[in-house]
């Protein structure tokens, strides 16, 4: 159906090969899962199907693609933004005006794809109305609105909580296995996808390095010190504890049952615990927020304290006000009631408040302020000293971001503009750094990377305050809070906070809650 | 109201609507006799309620600000008029001017009234629609224009927010200002390329297919009354009824053949009530009797 002929590829505005010799075949009906590092090409391959998508040129080789442009639908990692009219009503019927679908045709193909998704109650629903997993499921439907023949899916679970994301997933499994579209998924992590793909491939540095079925993949990548990060935490663990040799992906029941059988030769590795620090820092009370008179209070009387060197990450599902906390602790927006103390001294009109904290948004993009990546640090390092050019270059060196610095922060991928953000947030070394999803398109070599800099950074009386629904990540903080209808519960370390969570946990943890309750990672589990 | 608002919407399909809110929002604009505009201020305050959004508290509120300021503001510098009600130093209130300052200010309100009723009742699909019958290039302007202005305000908020966060140093006002706004140039050149992809991949370019309307008797009705109503306007206006010599020492309340052009213009502007009142009760009084159920929500209804 599509085949990548020696295929290169370079964007307008830059001189190296995003896309270098590319050798792939992608058969009718066929769920490819693509991964690669932060930055390393899966866009741009993916882009090349839908050509309107990328500027630049092939400098080598053919994509033969025996179908036509409009059989072929593009879903982004973006959530928002992604409606050009009102609702998804309006939304459907626009592309298929534009795809030249008659009245009947339209009626029909609504009433259909409606009914198929479960979206008819959503259907005259405003974008605002709309949580984050609705969003993107309508976005999906609005791209199999035409009936396509591929499905190109671009990191579309990266914004949406765990049990939105694997609701998605069943969804476009569904999609593959009824009606036999072919779906290009691109993912940073093998998370919960490996169950509904064929075939798997590894893109590096803009060429394919591995293509095999998932099974022999996943065995191939653990043999890989950088690759074998990015297996999901039960498959991790059960190569680990080389417990023999069964088909992979393994789910939940499988492992569970593998683990009771073997638990005599496997123990739980305890988690040191930390120090106490009771240097208070932030100081929350009865903090409440509405944005509307009328509205229900999306921050309901929350209190709660920060103490220096310590990590804090709140979690929960898309829409319950975590990014609102955030904004509200850092005055962007005001509390209706309530009050944060910063060092003993209120927040409210105090300038300090702004030397003190950084804050990560969801968009990291909002922070740049130059035009290459070089330029942002500089910027950052000139607040505080004078630098010299050299010396941009050696903190660059340091974050492993130096062949990027020339390039504008706009043209980076999600991944690399998340990474830039947070470097420049340490540069900072602010006494606490807000981190609204600071995981989101980072691959799991990166997400590693980032823990060791937070963990220096905490070693350093820092504090780190972040939302996050990667659940495997928030088990690295020191305390874990769920937040839900506004109010947050007590922080708890992450063995405390799972351990009486049925569905809002970690894999591991789910599946060997019966024999070692208190295991949330695939570390926590060792041989004898 | 609101099941009224419910009828009406449901009896009318969006180019009837659109034909009915040119015509108030013409109504609005090309008067300035004193009394067809407080008549048309106090109808299309009734289809405001008539068609409350979430918002309307704030526009009203918004409304308010606009008319107190645009009397202060004519009163301060047109102080024409012989019959002095009050003056204080620098400032004469006379009749004339007070009533000049009344016309200007309903004149204002009455367009944002009908701009309030246009943003409730129309959506941007069918502006798109039109639009982009004849027109294809305004149309893709007028869509991204509606996404992006919001979108360059929310961008410029939260950059000039988050800028506290990076810079430490003191800058100059302008210095500074003029920083923010080419960096939230860049930020929203950025922007306008991620939604130049998703109309691509929504098919925008490609030679699409004409939406065609259906109309019923509703759709008719309003279409006809908003086209007579129109047609009634400009032929009032070219025979100079309803104008007054605004602005001079000579403005006066009469009541004369302006009364007449005021009902017609109360009626148009009232039609969604009325349309929505009789399809409201036909259903309540003739249809839900007819149709004849032991189900407990019709039952409920009756």
């Amino acid at each position: 159906m599509v085949h990548f002929k020696n295929f290169s590829f370079r964007y307008a505005n830059s001189e190296k090969l995003s896309l270098d010799n590319i050798n792939l075949t992608i058969n009718k009906g066929d769920f490819l899962l693509l991964i690669g590092k932060t930055g390393s090409g899966k866009s741009t391959l993916l882009k090349q199907l839908k050509a309107n998508l990328v500027v630049g040129k092939s400098t080598k080789g053919t994509i033969e693609l025996n179908i036509e442009d409009e059989n072929i639908s593009y879903l982004s990692q973006f959530v928002d933004n992604q409606m050009i009219t009102e609702c998804a009503r309006d939304e459907f019927n626009f592309i298929l005006e534009n795809m030249n679908y008659s009245d009947n045709q339209r009626h029909m193909r609504i009433a259909e794809v409606a009914s198929y998704f479960g979206i008819i109650d959503l259907l005259d629903l405003t974008e605002n109305e709309l949580s984050g997993g609705q969003k993107q499921l309508i976005n999906l439907a609005a791209a199999l609105i035409t009936d396509p023949d591929i499905l190109l899916l671009d990191e579309p679970t990266s914004q949406l909580d765990p049990i939105a994301a694997e609701k998605l997933l069943q969804m476009v499994h569904k999609i593959n296995t009824e009606l036999n579209v072919t779906v290009i998924l691109v993912e940073h992590s093998l998370e919960r996808n490996t169950f509904y793909a064929n075939r798997m491939a590894i893109i590096e540095n803009g060429a394919i390095i591995l293509d095999l079925k998932v099974d022999l993949a996943l065995k191939s990548i653990f043999h890989d010190n950088f690759y074998q990060n990015y297996l999901s935490q039960i498959d991790r663990s059960y190569l680990e504890l080389k417990l023999g040799d069964v088909t992979l992906p393994l789910n939940n029941r499988q492992f569970s049952k593998i683990l009771n059988d073997n638990s005599n030769e496997i123990v739980y590795k305890k988690r040191s615990s930390k120090q106490i620090s009771k240097q208070e820092v932030l100081k929350i009370k009865n903090l409440s927020f509405r944005f509307d008179f009328e509205s229900k209070k999306i921050i309901d009387k929350i209190s709660f304290t920060l103490n220096k060197g310590h990590s804090y990450c709140l979690v929960g599902p898309n829409g319950v006000g975590k990014s609102t906390l955030i904004r509200v602790i850092s005055q962007q927006l005001l509390q209706r009631s309530g009050s944060i103390k910063l060092d003993s001294k209120s927040v409210k009109n105090n300038p300090d408040l702004f030397k003190k904290i950084f804050v990560l948004p969801q968009n990291p993009a909002l922070l740049f302020v130059s035009d290459t990546v070089f330029g942002e640090i500089k910027f950052q390092l000139q607040q505080s000293q004078t630098i010299t050019n050299s010396q941009v270059d050696e903190v660059l060196k340091q974050y492993g971001i130096l062949k990027l610095k020339n390039i504008s922060p706009y043209d980076l991928s999600g991944g690399q503009q998340e990474f830039l953000a947070l470097v420049i947030g340490l540069i900072k070394n602010p006494e606490i750094l807000f981190l609204d999803e600071p995981t989101k398109g980072l691959d799991p070599n990166k997400i590693l990377k980032l823990d060791d800099l937070l963990n220096e950074y905490l070693r350093n009386g820092g504090i780190v305050f972040a939302n996050s629904h990667d659940l495997v990540f928030a088990t690295k903080f020191d305390y874990m809070s769920m937040m839900f209808d506004g109010k947050l519960n007590d922080f708890q370390v992450p063995t405390e906070f799972f351990k009486d969570k049925f569905f809002y946990t970690t894999e591991i943890n789910k599946a060997s809650r019966d024999s070692f309750p208190d295991a949330l990672v695939w570390n926590d589990l060792r041989n004898k | 109201m609101k099941k009224f608002f419910s009828g009406f919407q449901q009896s009318t399909n969006d180019l009837s609507i659109l034909t009915y809110l040119l015509a108030i929002v013409l109504s609005s604009l090309i008067f300035n006799d004193p009394v067809i505009i407080v008549m048309i201020f106090l109808s299309l305050l009734l289809v405001t309620i008539y068609t409350k959004k979430n918002n309307s508290r704030n526009y009203l509120k918004f409304t308010l600000v606009i008319f107190v300021t645009t009397i202060i503001f004519n009163l301060i510098i047109n102080q024409r008029g012989a019959e002095i009600i009050f003056q204080l130093p620098m400032l004469k209130v006379t009749t004339e001017s007070l009533l000049n300052a009344c016309i200007l200010a309903f004149s204002f309100v009455n367009l944002l009234l009908a701009f309030h009723i246009y943003d409730a009742l129309t959506n941007v699909k069918i502006i798109f629609d039109l639009l982009s019958r004849n027109l294809r290039n305004i149309a893709i302007i007028f869509i991204l224009t509606i996404k992006f202005i919001p979108k360059i305000i929310e961008i410029f908020n939260d950059t000039k927010f988050l800028y506290k966060f990076r810079s430490s140093k003191k800058e100059n006002r302008l210095t500074k200002q003029l920083n923010l706004l080419e960096i939230v140039l860049n930020k929203s050149i950025a922007n306008f390329m991620n939604m130049s992809d998703v109309l691509t991949t929504k098919g925008y370019g490609k030679k699409g297919t004409r939406r065609h309307f259906k109309c019923n008797t509703s759709d008719y009705l309003l279409m006809i009354i908003s086209f007579l109503t129109i047609i009634f306007d400009v032929v009032m206006i070219v025979s100079k009824i309803g104008k007054v010599n605004f602005g001079s020492s000579n403005v006066q309340i009469i009541f004369d053949k302006n009364i007449l052009v005021g009902l017609i213009n109360v009626f148009l502007i009232i039609m969604p009530i009325l349309i929505g009142g009789f399809q409201y009760l036909w259903w309540k009084w003739y249809i839900s009797k007819i149709s004849v159920s032991d189900m407990p929500t019709v039952k409920n209804f009756r």
